[in-house]
């Protein structure tokens, strides 16, 4: 299976005072056509930053250090921006966490919508209006209500499904979903998540799906990567990872979320401790400060990521995996 | 939006009652009248001039005449809306009053001589304001960190401390006795327009710059900026329809302030380019002690700045369509 | 956070500041001018007043400068015939010098005029005392005229230790360079003669028509310049203070009503009032200065009153947020009085934002002082501010001599006095919260 988007070793760096600081250290990944990743890790892990990378719009203080990114055999990264444009928003999409912030809150959604059109496949903006209003539609949305609507003017479920429609107009092959339910209720999460996995459907799109919840991406996502302080720390199609996760800070994730089933836990079990501060990174394995199972390599060194033998698209980085595995029994 | 518009105009009325009634009062009721500072005057000339301009009136009797419900005819005659040839005199019916200086001049015959020189040398001071100061408020903006930004946000500081006086010297140093290319003073055409507008202007020009490079670089880090751009729109787009249009809006509400400082400037550059403005009159006033001319004068320029500030307001509405007009009234 | 040691928001906001070099210099360079302000009688200028009848404009000279301190009163000898000796003129100096400190209980510098070699006219220059000078009714010449002869004979000045001298009393005059002076400046100026006699500086910014040296006229003037700006920004943060915290404080429908009142202030042209009223309380000059204020106390309330109306705006909203901090609300349950909770809690509070706008503020009323004094309604002659200056540059401007050094003057001191006064209200601005104001 030949990769829709291939991104290997990408590293984005920021300069500071006290020194240069890797927000992004050497971060790989694939999707394929049609098929949902998802990108899970806690705030400051570098997920947002990865799908920006790709996309080339790493904002300026922060600098791409390194990496390739294959899409369609191109090298994403090396492409001049002309190129880039073109893919962007036509070929590549993407929807980000705060859709009030996201939405321009001067322009009304219908003018949003169409200057894609109008740019991409230069068409009038009357043209285009039945286009965007075909749009909103797919999304569940009325159109003659929301088409001459400020995004201020909207609740926030109905603006993340402008967003979305936004971001599908041009049928992308592959949309990034950075946190899209995260501003949300919890009501409403579901709902724009079976929104997106019902278009998904529809179009064959492939869906990055960037996520902190590792519980919520479970049902939605077909594979599942873990980010741990700017490096990959697992990854695994989703229904292994969640039902034999290999690496201690996924385990402890998945420790820590409430469930209905089974008994109750008290008190919740929490990964002691914080993700560490960008500037002044533990050697070695990022986690092992907060690792039960941490020994002095993992102080010393930085484990890479390796496959296991079975099934053999499941990777961790951890020295202990042959431990883990024995101790399952695998 | 029109009761927005009725609460400010009553406001407004409010604001000019006010304005109008001290000062009258402190006028007639301070010591030292119109004719104290001219050379002794004939006891019976004074008596006449006195009695020609009310002012031997009691004081209730003269803030009625000029603020204009009641008027007097010669005989003395209390006629209530008028002397019959119009329905209110006084304030209510436009009519400001006669000079004390210039004898032979209402004042509103003095305003309407020198408002169209001083509106022109405003007007063009605006005009400098925001064609000097958004590209270079734009740009600094746009190339954020270079020389070319640092040297652009010396210039708006250097501009907007420097008072206008200073300002003026200098340029005249250069322009009109270095290169001789503009006159030193006068009023006729566009020649004598552009130095004192310029000056006039500069300040104000110097503040938009800060507003726009502020303001543009806070929308440039807003996400729906960032939105634009991973939709593939091309940079201009995105700056002229994304990130300028939000980012104008303080410049908009800045012309409300703007306005009221450049008719303050306006007094000083008038003096020194001797242009016969509304400016050079209100100075002459104050010093001869022409009230009715110095009230006309002030009670213009407030109308002007509250006329401006509602105008600027009502527009801050019409573009930014999250402000709701009951914050702005 | 991180292990990088956490600092308190005090501290916090001076290493901001500090990493500020504009703000910092422009910090430096204020307190210098301030300094230099307070001390100008201290440093070796020419008077700022004195008229020189010379009648024309002289443009500015890099030279070091000379015994040409105007500030004294000289008794002036003519030499009749050049001295036979060195070694006696010296001689006769120090009599004569001793016959002045007999008269006047002070040593004079004594000054040699005309040639090297053969000086022409002697001068014995004391520093000035308004008891010495003629014009005020001294008899100094008289009675130095009497001991003169009383020491002299047919062929002139008996030197004591041989020899004669001839010399004639040429005359006595006075030059009073700075009219009456506060207690502090007199003792600045005795110590100034004492460090450098009479020695001033060269015309480094020329002089203007009336022979005043521009460059101690521009720093005098920063003393009123500077001390306007500062009692009327005191005022303004007085008035804007006090009437913002009540108002933000006690909210409401007091709030309300004194929040109207600024509005309607705000929408007058304030420079208007401000002229109208200080022409009105011209009209009541003697009356105020019965009461004991002065011109220029009027001057700075008038002033100060002009721009108390944002400093009052920002402190009610600052207020506003601070009624509803937790610490406030504990305070008043735990039964602190109002005046104790403002005092104590609002007030230290408010400093950072204050000190803020007080940099807004200064310059501010700087340029309406210096408009005022330019239009003629400020400040005025004999004293000097720098809007006079500016004026009287602009007056003098004509085609057909350009003293170009009378507008640098005013403008190179006001420019940059200015220009420090709002980088440092930047900075001051960036320091104490990175949220308002500029980006970058």
């Amino acid at each position: 299976m030949t990769a829709l988007l291939e991104a290997l070793d990408l590293a984005v760096e920021l300069d500071t005072r006290e020194g240069r600081v890797p927000l992004l250290d050497g971060v790989s990944f694939e999707v394929a056509a049609g098929e949902t990743l998802a990108l899970v890790g806690e705030s400051g892990s570098g997920k947002t930053l990865t799908a920006l990378t790709v996309l080339g719009l790493v904002p300026p203080p922060l600098r791409v250090r390194a990496g390739r990114a294959f899409f369609r055999e191109r090298n994403l990264l090396r492409l001049p921006e002309r190129e880039l444009r073109r893919l962007r928003g036509r070929e590549l999409a993407i929807v980000f966490q705060d859709p009030l912030g996201a939405l321009h809150p001067l322009l009304t959604v219908e003018r949003q919508l169409t200057e894609v059109l109008e740019v991409h496949e230069r068409l009038t903006r009357r043209a285009a209006r039945p286009r965007a209003a075909a749009a909103l539609e797919e999304v569940g949305l009325e159109p003659e209500r929301v088409l001459a609507a400020y995004p201020h003017e909207l609740s926030g479920g109905m603006r993340q499904r402008v967003a979305i429609a936004m971001a599908l107009l041009l049928r992308p092959a592959l949309l990034f979903a950075d946190e899209p339910t995260t501003a949300l209720d919890a009501h409403l999460e579901v709902q724009v998540l079976e929104l997106l996995r019902a278009l998904q459907r529809r179009h064959g799109t492939a869906v990055v799906l960037i996520s902190h919840d590792l519980a919520r991406v479970a049902e939605f996502a077909d594979r599942v990567q873990v980010l741990y302080a700017g490096r990959t720390q697992e990854s695994a199609a989703a229904r292994v990872l969640f039902e034999r996760p290999l690496h201690p800070y996924t385990r402890g994730l998945l420790a820590s979320t409430p469930t209905l089933a089974g008994e109750p836990r008290f008190p919740l079990p929490a990964i002691p401790g914080q993700p560490p501060d960008p500037l002044a990174r533990p050697p070695g394995c990022a986690f092992h400060p907060r690792c039960p199972l941490a020994s002095a390599r993992c102080r010393a060194e930085v484990p890479p990521l390796e496959s296991l033998r079975a099934p053999s698209d499941h990777r961790t980085a951890c020295f202990e995996t042959p431990r883990l595995l024995l101790e399952r029994g695998a | 939006m029109t009761l927005f518009l009725l609460r400010r105009a009553g406001w407004f009325l409010v604001t000019l009652w006010l304005v109008v009634s001290v000062s009258f009062v402190l006028m007639r009721a301070v010591r030292g009248g119109p004719f104290s500072s001219e050379r002794a005057l004939h006891p019976a000339v004074e008596q006449s001039l006195r009695a020609r301009y009310h002012l031997d009136w009691p004081l209730w009797k003269q803030y009625l005449q000029y603020v204009g419900p009641l008027d007097w005819s010669a005989e003395g005659h209390a006629l209530v809306g008028g002397d019959g040839t119009r329905p209110f005199g006084g304030l209510l019916a436009l009519d400001l009053g006669p000079s004390f200086k210039y004898r032979d001049f209402t004042v509103g015959e003095i305003l309407a001589q020198s408002l169209p020189v001083s509106a022109a040398l405003g007007a063009l001071a605006l005009v400098w304001a925001l064609a000097l100061g958004l590209p270079c408020g734009i740009l600094a903006a746009v190339r954020r960190g270079t020389r070319l930004d640092l040297a652009l946000r010396l210039g708006a500081t250097l501009g907007i401390a420097l008072p206008n006086f200073v300002v003026a010297g200098l340029l005249v140093l250069v322009f009109v006795f270095g290169l001789g290319w503009l006159p030193p003073a006068g009023w006729g055409d566009l020649q004598h327009f552009l130095l004192p507008s310029f000056v006039l202007g500069l300040p104000f020009a110097a503040y938009v710059a800060r507003l726009t490079r502020a303001g543009l670089l806070e929308v440039l880090n807003q996400d729906y900026v960032r939105t634009a751009r991973a939709k593939g729109l091309p940079p201009r787009l995105v700056l002229v329809r994304h990130a300028l249009r939000a980012a104008l809006l303080p410049v908009v509400t800045y012309l409300g302030p703007a306005t009221a400082g450049i008719l303050t400037g306006s007094l000083v550059v008038e003096k020194i380019f001797a242009i016969p403005g509304v400016g050079t009159h209100f100075v002459n006033s104050a010093l001869n002690r022409d009230y009715p001319l110095a009230m006309g004068v002030t009670l213009v320029y407030t109308v002007l700045v509250y006329a401006l500030n509602t105008l600027v307001d009502a527009a801050a509405t019409l573009l930014d369509p999250r402000i709701r007009l009951e914050e702005a009234g | 956070m991180s292990a990088r040691g956490s600092a308190s928001p005090a501290r916090q906001a001076w290493r901001r500041f500090r990493s500020s070099r504009g703000a910092l210099a422009s910090l430096l360079f204020l307190a210098a001018s301030g300094l230099a302000a307070l001390l100008a009688p201290l440093l070796p200028l020419a008077s700022p007043r004195v008229l020189a009848l010379a009648g024309e404009a002289r443009a500015p000279r890099l030279e070091l400068g000379g015994p040409h301190w105007a500030h004294r009163v000289s008794i002036r000898l003519r030499l009749n015939e050049p001295p036979r000796s060195g070694e006696l003129l010296a001689r006769a100096e120090r009599a004569l010098a001793a016959s002045a400190r007999e008269l006047t209980a002070a040593t004079p510098r004594i000054l040699r005029h005309g040639p090297r070699a053969a000086p022409s006219e002697l001068e014995l220059a004391l520093l000035y005392r308004p008891e010495l000078d003629p014009a005020r009714g001294a008899d100094l010449e008289a009675r130095f005229a009497t001991l003169l002869a009383s020491q002299s004979g047919p062929d002139g000045l008996h030197v004591p230790g041989g020899g004669t001298l001839a010399l004639a009393l040429a005359g006595v005059t006075a030059q009073d360079g700075y009219g009456p002076l506060g207690a502090l400046d007199r003792a600045l100026i005795a110590l100034r003669h004492r460090l450098f006699g009479f020695f001033q500086l060269g015309p480094w910014l020329g002089t203007d028509a009336k022979g005043r040296d521009l460059f101690a006229r521009c720093v005098f003037g920063s003393r009123v310049s500077l001390s306007v700006a500062l009692a009327a920004a005191l005022v303004s943060v007085v008035v804007g203070v006090g009437y913002g915290a009540l108002a933000g404080y006690f909210g409401g429908r007091l709030d309300a009503v004194m929040m109207r009142l600024v509005d309607v202030l705000y929408s007058i042209p304030f420079l208007f009032v401000v002229i109208f009223v200080i022409t009105l309380l011209g009209e009541y000059r003697t009356e105020l200065a019965r009461l004991g204020i002065g011109r220029m106390t009027a001057f700075f309330v008038v002033l100060g009153l002009s721009t108390w109306l944002t400093m009052a705006r920002v402190v009610r909203a600052q207020v506003l947020a601070l009624r509803q901090a937790e610490f406030v609300r504990a305070a008043r349950v735990l039964g602190a009085s109002h005046g104790f909770v403002l005092r104590v809690h609002v007030l230290p509070h408010l400093l950072g934002i204050v000190a803020v706008y007080l940099t807004l503020t200064l310059p501010a009323v700087m340029l309406y002082e210096s408009f005022l004094s330019f239009l003629g309604l400020g400040v005025e002659p004999p004293q000097v501010s720098w809007g006079i200056l500016a004026s009287d540059a602009l007056d003098a401007l004509n085609p057909l001599s350009v003293a170009w050094w009378l507008v640098l003057g005013p403008a190179l001191f006001l420019g940059a006095t200015l220009l420090a006064l709002n980088v440092l209200g930047d900075g001051l601005r960036d320091a104490l919260d990175p949220r308002l104001g500029r980006n970058g």
